[in-house]
């Protein structure tokens, strides 16, 4: 069952320097009650891809084209408002930095009472009552509903954000490098609660920088670089066998636990995405690059079922 | 460890008085230790009995050596005594002055300030909201033509049009003549709807737009600046990305953004204050009226250190006071303050 | 050899700021162009200038004609030349006193964010006091005080704006004292003297320019205010605020213009230079975020 289709997006933003094409032409499905993640560096256009989906993207970022559509509503096209009542409600979002992804005027319980009284028309009276229930759920103590974002610690924060975010029990959770900003340890119990909340329904489209973080608990993985989609598959694929240079190269650059293995870095940097390599983007710090590799952008191949690399590697001539 | 509110206001409380003895005694340099005689610089050459003089400047208290004098005007100053005029009219004290006059001062800056934060909030927030667009520059481009009006100039030429060409509105004074308030706190337009005098107070009104408006608009120059690029800073924060990942409608975040914004503003507003002060020198003078502006103008005239003396000092303390509940006020509205 | 130095700083800064494609340099481009149009009226005035601006010319209170663009005013002085000439004292005042306080205000707040200690603690103190304070009120005094002249206006405005400078010298001081190189630099022996001038100085370059055309605006319609007080000037030297003051209690008969034209050109000029403050803060800020 599919839950959320994301078709041929390209998102680019318009600054005084140049057109940066932050997603060009990205397509994913994400099933219902699956984890995917979506893997790549920094300016990659990971991030982006997810404001999207919320229509969110700032200025002068635009969504050029293609489609998205959730629960066979086509959300580009939808109007605002309706829009803006299905955010929250269906779709939750949970964002990077808790030092400032809380209100910090405002009480903790507020801000999570807030979402019943909107979506749900409750009254206050309820709603906190709503909200004492879900912090305690997320892991904090019911008192905590009086307590201001200061007066947490970075983690608390973050299940304070994702209590927010899962409170009407959305179908899809967007999570932006939600433990980025933690501790290792406080780290495990975030992937752990989003994870149960996985468990009761909701699918997570999680986006990180970190594949390790994101091989631990994912169902599927999207590899994604300098705006394109590189390789898709599930869990197994990805790790045990993965197919673009990139991916292998993502892999190798992780120490393996058990077992002494070279750790290898990808050489050069990511490329300006106003002026993006010719060809297959990766091309110019890729090892395996041969002729085709700098003239024409591979095509999407489906080399095994649900696994998929943009590579000119696997790419038959002819057959 | 939180202490309470009180001491945490006692502490800034304190902190004035370092502040208004520094500029005490900064003025009382440059007034009092020049060479020369005031008493005689007013005279100038007519010729008096040497007993009158001694009596002048007995009264003046400057017979005394200039450390005594400094400590007694503190002394003086600290019994609500800022001394006597030392001219025209001569020996009468400064504090009656004050008393009848800052009122009006008062109630010009009152209303000044509000027409400034009023334009300003507007101002900032459009070109937030509207940020990079013709919008923003537009109303960045008012924020320079606002802040560098020259008051007097634009005070006169509102004058020539409201007051000349349109003849709608007065332009001097604070009430029509023959028209009277009776004076319990000396703020015209309070006055007279606590005793119900309508036609005071349609007077009153009347003669504070053009003012207000001045000074207003020249200081709502500098909050557009102010509230726009907080406000910006505040959009650019992930609340706000979350606040709209929970459907929350764009008016409610544009508030949310707003109260945020708003806090380093407000201290801000505290300086600001003072600059309000100043500027309403030139207001003053430029629509004749009568607050603690044209009496400091008027002493320079007759060389009445006494005079400028004390209205300095008394300006210093009020702006002292404002910044100190400026500070309350922050602390009450910041969450995370610590008291 | 510290002359050339400077030279070529500003010819750096030219290149950065004025000559370049962004879409915010209109606003610098006209305010140098308007500030450039005074400096040269300044400069100029003995040959541009129509008429003796001390002089009577003509009739009194003739409105702008042909012949006399601006009009004539109480005496019968031609307002157009009177406004021409009225640029030297403006310019003069306002300089003079920027460089005092610059003079005064950059070299104190760099030691006092240097050294730090009671020094600094006693200075803040004193300037903050001072800062906190309307500019206006204590020009008056310090103006009242040493009498009319436009020398004495601007070491009354000097004295006014040396906390400006001291503070944000200081603020940057303080920051940049921190930072890494300067540690490397002192490790590796440096005196006091190389590391406040080769270190700290040329980075706070940028910040004084922004702080420079805001605090030339803001003496500008300081010193216009002195004027207008009666505080700077004596007849008959032309001077736009006293000119104004001058012609305000004729306004409200009609004549307009010996009001209007020194006011514009008070507001004109503050106005070149906030438009370069402007442009330059923007650019510093856009700078940053990059």
């Amino acid at each position: 069952m599919v839950l959320l289709e994301i078709s041929n997006i390209k998102i680019y933003y318009y600054t005084l320097t140049g057109i940066v094409k932050a997603v060009d032409n990205v397509s994913l499905t994400i099933n219902e009650n699956e984890w995917i993640s979506v893997v790549g560096e920094s300016g990659c256009g990971k991030s982006t891809l997810a404001y999207g989906v919320i229509r969110l993207v700032p200025p002068p970022g635009k969504i050029i084209s293609g489609k998205i559509v959730f629960q066979g509503k086509d959300l580009l096209s939808m109007d605002r408002e309706e829009f803006r009542k299905m955010l929250g409600k269906d779709i939750g979002m949970v964002f990077q930095d808790p030092m400032t992804s809380l209100d910090p005027l405002r009480k903790v319980g507020e801000q999570l009472a807030e979402v019943f009284m909107i979506h749900l028309k409750m009254d206050q009276k309820e709603a906190l009552r709503y909200a004492g229930d879900l912090l305690e759920k997320v892991g904090l103590t019911k008192d905590r509903v009086n307590y201001y974002p200061h007066q947490l610690s970075g983690g608390q924060r973050q299940r304070v954000s994702i209590a927010i975010a899962m409170a009407l029990r959305p179908k899809l959770l967007i999570a932006d490098e939600p433990t980025t900003a933690l501790d290792v340890i406080v780290q495990d119990t975030i992937m752990d609660l989003i994870e149960s909340f996985k468990k009761e329904g909701t699918s997570i489209l999680f986006i990180t920088h970190d594949l390790a973080l994101a091989a631990e608990r994912s169902d599927r993985i999207a590899v994604m670089y300098a705006g394109k989609l590189v390789e898709l598959g599930n869990i197994d694929q990805i790790v045990d066998n993965p197919k673009h240079p990139y991916t292998i190269g993502l892999l190798q650059s992780v120490p393996d636990l058990w077992g002494p293995r070279k750790i290898e870095s990808i050489s050069g940097y990511p490329p300006d995405l106003r002026t993006p390599p010719s060809g297959c983007r990766f091309h110019p710090r890729c090892k395996e690059k041969f002729e085709p590799c700098s003239k024409e952008e591979p095509p999407l191949i489906e080399i095994e079922p649900g696994h998929y690399v943009s590579c000119w590697l696997y790419v038959k001539g002819g057959a | 460890m939180a202490r309470g509110l009180g001491y945490y206001i006692l502490v800034r409380a304190l902190m004035i008085i370092p502040t208004i003895l520094i500029l005490y005694t900064i003025v009382f340099i440059l007034l009092r230790l020049l060479p020369g005689n005031p008493i005689l610089a007013v005279v100038g050459t007519r010729h008096i009995p040497p007993e009158q003089l001694e009596h002048l400047m007995k009264i003046a208290g400057l017979d005394k050596p200039p450390y005594i004098q400094y400590f007694d005007y503190l002394w003086k100053v600290f019994h609500g005594d800022f001394g006597v005029t030392l001219a025209i009219p001569m020996g009468k004290p400064v504090k009656d002055y004050i008393f009848t006059r800052f009122p009006a001062t008062l109630e010009l800056t009152i209303f000044s300030f509000i027409v400034s934060v009023g334009l300003g909030l507007l101002t900032g927030t459009l070109a937030a909201i509207k940020r990079g667009t013709v919008i923003d520059t537009g109303m960045r481009l008012y924020s320079i033509i606002a802040y560098t009006l020259f008051i007097p100039w634009f005070g006169l030429m509102l004058q020539y049009f409201f007051g000349l060409v349109l003849g709608v509105l007065p332009t001097s004074g604070r009430l029509d003549p023959g028209i009277e308030v009776q004076s319990i706190t000396g703020l015209y337009v309070l006055d007279s709807i606590l005793t119900g005098n309508i036609r005071a107070l349609t007077s009153a009104l009347a003669h504070l737009v053009l003012p207000s408006i001045t000074l207003g608009i020249v200081l709502s120059g500098a909050y557009t600046r102010l509230v726009r690029n907080n406000l910006v800073d505040i959009l650019g924060m992930d609340f706000i990305r979350s606040y709209h990942a929970r459907g929350i409608s764009r008016g409610k975040i544009v508030w949310y953004a707003l109260k945020n914004a708003f806090i380093p503003v407000i201290t801000l507003m505290g300086l600001q204050f003072a600059i309000l002060l100043g500027g309403a020198i030139l207001t003053e003078t430029t629509f004749s009226w009568p607050g603690m502006g044209t009496f400091i103008v008027d002493r320079i005239d007759y060389r009445d250190y006494n005079s400028i003396q004390g209205a300095i000092i008394f300006f210093a303390f009020f702006v002292s006071i404002i910044s100190l509940i400026v500070d309350i006020i922050y602390a009450l509205l910041d969450p995370r303050v610590k008291y | 050899m510290y002359l050339k130095k400077a030279l070529n700083m500003l010819r750096s800064v030219i290149k950065t700021y004025l000559l370049t494609r962004a879409p915010g340099v209109w606003m610098l481009r006209v305010g140098v162009g308007i500030v450039l149009l005074f400096v040269f009226m300044a400069i100029l005035a003995p040959w541009i200038s129509p008429y003796d601006p001390t002089k009577r010319v003509a009739d009194p209170f003739l409105s702008p004609s042909w012949e006399y663009p601006m009009g004539t005013n109480r005496i019968g002085q031609d307002v157009f030349s009177r406004i021409i000439w009225g640029s030297r004292i403006v310019l003069y005042v306002v300089f003079f006193a920027t460089a005092l306080s610059m003079a005064i205000g950059i070299p104190l707040g760099l030691i006092s964010g240097y050294y730090g200690g009671k020094l600094d603690r006693v200075l803040s103190m004193v300037m903050d006091s001072m800062y906190a304070f309307p500019a206006l009120i204590l020009a008056i005094a310090i103006a009242a005080v040493l009498g009319p002249s436009p020398s004495n206006t601007a070491i009354a405005i000097a004295f006014v704006y040396v906390p400006t400078y001291f503070r944000m010298i200081r603020g940057q001081t303080l920051s940049i004292k921190s930072s890494l190189y300067v540690d490397a630099a002192r490790a590796l022996g440096a005196p006091d003297n190389t590391i406040m001038g080769r270190y700290i100085l040329p980075n706070l370059a940028h910040t004084v320019l922004v702080v420079f055309t805001l605090s030339v605006t803001d003496a500008i319609l300081t010193e216009a205010g002195l004027s207008y007080l009666g505080l700077s000037v004596t007849v008959p030297t032309p001077d736009w605020g006293y000119d104004l003051r001058a012609g305000q209690p004729f306004l409200l008969d009609g004549k307009w213009w010996l009001v209007f034209f020194p006011g514009l050109m008070v507001m004109l000029l503050a106005m070149g230079f906030a438009l370069i403050g402007e442009a330059l803060s923007e650019r510093i800020s856009l700078a940053q975020t990059r």
